[in-house]
């Protein structure tokens, strides 16, 4: 009992100590007063190489960095048909066969589908809501379009895509040329339900996440602003959308609508919908209650130990963020005060803390800079893809970090950006905004060549 | 991959070593000269050496579908073990589209995935290079290639070679082939061009912005593939005392692949691949630290003699040869921690531009 007193006496002296310094908030949010290059706090990997986004957090145990390898070895490994002595439990209808196939080096793959190499997915569903309000399963199809099937198994359906291109011109000359996607489905193994709608989406890169996740739910919470109070243009609003683990309702983070509350469930539903592998997160086959299930030799069983699970879920947990470049340089500082001046730091926002963490004290209570506000916000009618996902309606996107942006040609070639990889560089993807940044997007075209230039220099320099 | 505490070790040491005044002595090589060689004497010629090797495979194989004889059979094993010799030396460079494009795990993906490969070869579905192309990477490429050439435990024959087997067989080689080719022109000037990406480092190249980018590229793929074989090819069936999970369990080709695994960095570092001489990263590191280069010229040469010292197959020594094989895996994690501790901080100390 006297244990108890002294610690709130201990806490009382470091509340008042604290009180006495009074630390505003300005010396915290002086950016002069840190290293700049630390994206991702002390989860921060300094390497400008291709292999920049593979990096595990620095400082983590001996013990730690074991899991996150055996982690790694499974988000590599391709997996087969069972029965089979390893890797088992593929299929029998999929996207791809293995997480690295689609997140190549840890970033994305290819905006195609079907193929080895590539990173697109379709979701599908039919108009309504679910008992947990989110989107009603096509019959026979799921809630996902698993395009690729095993030998002598026929997939769903198949995809087609298409692009037309139309330029688009500068008011100073400068021209650039936007892609416009068009998805048709074909082949499908039984007719399609009526009034179906899709949603394409492409892999995004998997580092940085166990920051994103230990971001406090306050903090997201206060970016938002659902009746533009601040008048400034932009509501971004939250999703709350169901777990199927805790049985909760919980905010939304991660997936291209914020339809997805944790890692473990995310992880776990790549792989349950993605290459038709169960766990004890998402203990049935992809294709339960569909005529594919006859090809499931063993029946309704779990294919992934709840080691390798978790194993996978830590290693996307302790994957680090590769560090700024050029932080120094005149033309990319100027970037940045642009990047502000045009206001797309009211959706990415560049700093923030994460919570507490005892688990792993380097995501824990850093001073990161993710470029986004984990919120939802409807980006026009150019980008929509008009498939609502909980409290996302068709024309909202969940804000996607920016951080690591300059590295993804490095890591993965020719990069593709936004939610279906139509955009091939940033300028295109700038271009494509819509909706509530539709501002932001203008006022980026009014820019002089040499501001244009200065502002995709800082986008290069994340 | 945990080599972020060296690097944040490299990236602070690196720093201090910048104010100290600058060295008098100046390198024998520059590192536009170490990036030239690296492309020309190589990475072009090992590629080279590849695609040649690929070919005689396919004709090999070509051969023994029309004539199933043992000699035959044996021909065609021949072909399969120099080039899995050329591909394994590649490795020792895996950088740009090899990797970007999944010409890797494309044609190098274990283990074979045997219910769906049996499955296949009791149906009578033609095979084409297409339809190899469009099937899970555990059913392209050298390994089931190699199941079908050696079978389980080596059992196969020319006898045992069933006509879908044989059609089978057909589809892998040219589909390795298709593979090996468009991995070649990702590198060609008529192609993908990736060559000048690296030759124009530092100078307009998007990938690397400078020459230091690139140095430290060439020096990640060596560290890479040490810490591949070292932490996963020997690490994984060694821990888990499993020989369903080595790299070529058929032919019992591992060590030998692992080997040439290090030669391939080993030529990278020399820049002597071939009888070639040319500027290279042991000269640019000599320059300066002469020391620190014979130091990682004797930890390659000590990982190749540690392999050598295995004297059953993989398969058989994660079994009976365990220190032989601790050594080895001792020895490529001594070189790795090199490569990437004192080898990057003198990179990115005396690369400057």
């Amino acid at each position: 009992m006297k244990k108890l007193f002294v610690i709130a006496g201990c806490a009382l002296l470091v509340i008042g100590a604290t009180m006495c310094r009074k630390p505003n908030a300005s010396v915290l949010d002086d950016d002069s007063k840190f290293d700049p290059r630390l994206s991702g706090g002390m989860a921060t990997f300094l390497d400008e190489g291709s292999s920049a986004a593979t990096g595990v957090i620095p400082a983590l145990s001996e013990h730690d960095v074991r899991i996150h390898e055996l982690g790694d070895k499974f988000f590599e490994q391709p997996f087969v048909a069972a029965p089979a002595p390893r890797f088992g439990g593929l299929g029998p209808i999929y996207n791809n066969s293995s997480c690295a196939n689609c997140h190549h080096n840890d970033g994305f793959g290819l905006p195609t589908f079907g193929g080895v190499g590539s990173s697109l997915l379709m979701r599908i569903s039919i108009p309504g809501e679910d008992e947990h309000g989110g989107p009603v399963s096509a019959p026979g199809f799921g809630g996902q379009l698993q395009n690729v099937g095993l030998y002598g198994v026929q997939p769903e359906v198949h995809v087609d895509l298409t692009y037309t291109e139309q330029a688009y011109s500068f008011p100073d000359g400068d021209e650039a040329f936007l892609r416009h996607p068009t998805y048709a489905l074909t082949n499908p193994y039984i007719p399609l339900p009526a009034n179906y709608m899709t949603s394409p989406r492409l892999g995004p890169p998997v580092f940085g996440l166990g920051l994103l996740e230990n971001i406090p739910e306050s903090t997201i919470k206060s970016f938002a602003d659902p009746t533009d109070a601040n008048g400034d243009g932009i509501k971004g609003r939250t999703n709350y959308v169901y777990n199927p683990y805790t049985k909760q309702k919980e905010l939304g983070r991660f997936g291209k609508k914020a339809n997805t509350s944790d890692l473990l469930v995310q992880v776990a539903t790549a792989f349950q919908q993605d290459m038709g592998l169960t766990s004890y997160v998402q203990p049935l086959k992809s294709v339960h209650g569909q005529s594919q299930f006859s090809f499931v030799p063993d029946g309704e069983k779990i294919d992934l130990a709840d080691s390798v699970l978790n194993a996978v879920t830590f290693y996307i947990r302790t994957l680090s963020v590769p560090a700024r470049r050029n932080t120094n340089n005149e033309t990319v500082k100027r970037g940045e005060i642009i990047f502000k001046q045009l206001n797309c730091s009211g959706c990415h926002i560049p700093t923030m803390y994460t919570g507490i963490n005892v688990n792993l004290p380097a995501l824990s209570s850093q001073r990161i800079h993710p470029y986004t506000d984990m919120l939802i916000h409807d980006m026009g009618v150019g980008l929509a893809d008009n498939r609502p996902d909980y409290q996302a309606s068709g024309t909202d996107w969940r804000t996607p970090p920016l951080w690591g942006l300059g590295m993804f040609e490095k890591n993965n070639g020719t990069p593709y950006y936004l939610h279906d990889g139509r955009a091939r560089t940033i300028t295109e993807a700038i271009l494509w905004h819509g909706g509530e940044s539709q501002q932001s997007r203008d006022k980026f075209t009014q820019l002089s060549k040499t501001d244009r230039k200065a502002l995709l220099a800082f986008l290069q320099s994340l | 991959m945990k080599r972020s505490f060296l690097i944040i070790a490299a990236a602070s040491v690196s720093l201090f070593a910048c104010k100290k005044s600058e060295n008098n002595s100046t390198s024998t090589v520059t590192s536009k000269e170490v990036i030239t060689d690296f492309v020309n004497k190589t990475a072009l010629p090992q590629y080279a050496t590849l695609q040649a090797k690929a070919t005689v495979l396919n004709t090999a194989i070509a051969t023994l579908n029309t004539s199933p004889t043992e000699a035959n059979l044996d021909a065609a094993r021949t072909a399969w073990r120099d080039v899995r010799s050329a591909w394994e030396q590649c490795e020792g460079f895996l950088m740009g589209p090899v990797s970007d494009e999944n010409y890797d795990p494309n044609m190098d993906t274990w283990p074979v995935d045997h219910l769906q490969l049996d499955s296949f070869t009791a149906n009578s579905t033609s095979f084409t290079p297409t339809t190899i192309q469009n099937l899970n990477q555990a059913l392209r490429g050298f390994h089931p290639l190699e199941f079908i050439l050696w079978g389980q435990g080596g059992s196969a024959t020319a006898a045992t070679l069933t006509a879908k087997h044989k059609e089978y067989m057909v589809g892998l080689a040219q589909d390795v082939v298709n593979n090996i080719t468009a991995l070649n022109n990702s590198w060609a000037t008529s192609g993908g061009n990736f060559q000048s990406l690296m030759l124009t480092a530092g100078e307009g190249s998007t990938r690397y912005t400078s020459r230091k980018e690139a140095m430290l590229a060439i020096l990640a793929g060596m560290s890479d593939i040490c810490g591949e074989v070292g932490g996963g090819k020997i690490f994984d069936p060694f821990t888990e005392v499993d020989s369903t999970k080595t790299e070529s369990p058929f032919s019992h080709n591992s060590i030998t692949d692992f080997t040439n695994n290090m030669r391939g960095a080993q030529n990278v570092y020399l820049c002597n691949y071939n009888g070639a001489s040319g500027a290279s990263m042991s000269k640019f590191i000599a320059a300066r630290n002469l020391s620190l280069d014979n130091k990682i010229k004797e930890q390659f040469s000590a990982a190749i003699t540690a392999l050598g010292n295995v004297t059953v197959p993989f398969e058989t020594a994660i079994h009976t040869q365990r220190t032989q094989l601790q050594n080895a895996m001792n020895a490529m994690n001594t070189l790795q921690a090199t490569l990437d501790g004192d080898a990057k901080t003198y990179v990115q100390t005396y690369v400057t531009d």
